[in-house]
């Protein structure tokens, strides 16, 4: 009985060894390194770097030629931001600010512009920008500057202080004209202040606070969000702008 | 907050009051003072 089996078995081996090499003859043997073949549909065109992007990057980069060699990318180094101040014969005759690099703000704040331009009057409208200060009305303010004190009576101080980022660039293109350098250097530390810090709370009838944002900085002239902390109360935002408009004196709008 | 409130304040003048609101965590009502306080960044600089 074992030995019917085993002839059995042998011949169905046998069969099927036979049905695959007339399959292989017929239907034809595929090559040994052919894959199937696969198309991807690529939505976009893949990045062509040129050669002058390269050029830049290495322009910039400090690696040594064995870490190019590894295949790390090396970090690009930012061009250093110098305070290029200079003081000659009393007077700041240079770039006297660094660019507007005062947009920091503070953890509970989130810059948020208030439509397609930047309330900067703090004030409630959504398109109410601070006006334009002209090269005219500048070089008169300056010169009107030392004719009064260095306290917040000085109309002409005020109104360059109001004017903030828009003084401020005047003076790194023209300098302070014919300012002593007592009254440059006090002008300058005045309108290097482009931040406030602001708090704000709640505090019910029963003398409990309810909602407030612990002090954050935020810089003038820009509206933010704030996420306040809440005390039995669902969580809430507030937005405001901060406006720095004289020596001591700011505007704020919740 | 729903406002707007408006102020002008002083440097280092302390809290402000700006109105008075509705606050309610569900079961009770109540007044709330809304304050704000300002104080300008006065910085380090080469002046």
């Amino acid at each position: 009985m074992s030995r019917n089996f085993s002839q059995s078995r042998g011949s169905l081996i046998f069969i099927g060894v036979c049905l695959g090499l007339a399959a292989r003859y017929i239907l034809g043997a595929p090559a040994e390194d052919e894959a199937p073949k696969m198309e991807i549909d690529r939505p976009f065109e893949p990045v062509q770097v040129s050669d002058e992007v390269e050029t830049k990057v290495g322009a910039v980069s400090a690696a040594r030629p064995e870490e190019l060699l590894s295949g790390l990318v090396p970090p690009i180094k930012l061009p250093a931001q110098t305070n290029t101040l200079v003081l000659r014969e009393g007077k700041y005759q240079a770039q006297y600010f660094p660019q507007e690099i005062a947009f920091t703000h503070g953890e509970a704040a989130q810059f948020e512009a208030h439509g397609t331009q930047l309330c900067a009057s703090g004030c409630a409208a959504s398109r109410h920008p601070t006006g334009e200060l002209s090269v005219a009305r500048y070089w008169e303010l300056i010169s009107q500057l030392d004719s009064g004190p260095m306290a917040e009576t000085n109309d002409a101080l005020e109104e360059l202080i109001f004017f903030g980022s828009q003084t401020r660039r005047y003076i790194n293109v023209n300098g302070f004209g014919d300012l002593n350098s007592d009254w440059a250097g006090f002008l300058g530390k005045q309108l290097a202040c482009s931040h406030a810090e602001i708090s704000i709370r709640v505090t019910d009838e029963e003398g409990t606070v309810r909602t407030w944002v612990e002090p954050t900085l935020v810089p003038f002239d820009r509206r933010h969000v704030f996420k306040m902390k809440t005390n039995a109360l669902q969580s809430l935002v507030t937005s405001g702008t901060v406006k720095r408009v004289g020596l001591n004196h700011a505007w704020i709008r919740l | 907050m729903a406002g707007p409130w408006f102020t002008i304040q002083r440097d280092g003048e302390g809290w402000q009051t700006l109105g008075q609101v509705w606050i309610s965590d569900g079961a009770r009502d109540l007044q709330g003072k809304i304050e704000v306080k300002v104080d300008l960044e006065r910085v380090e600089t080469v002046f």
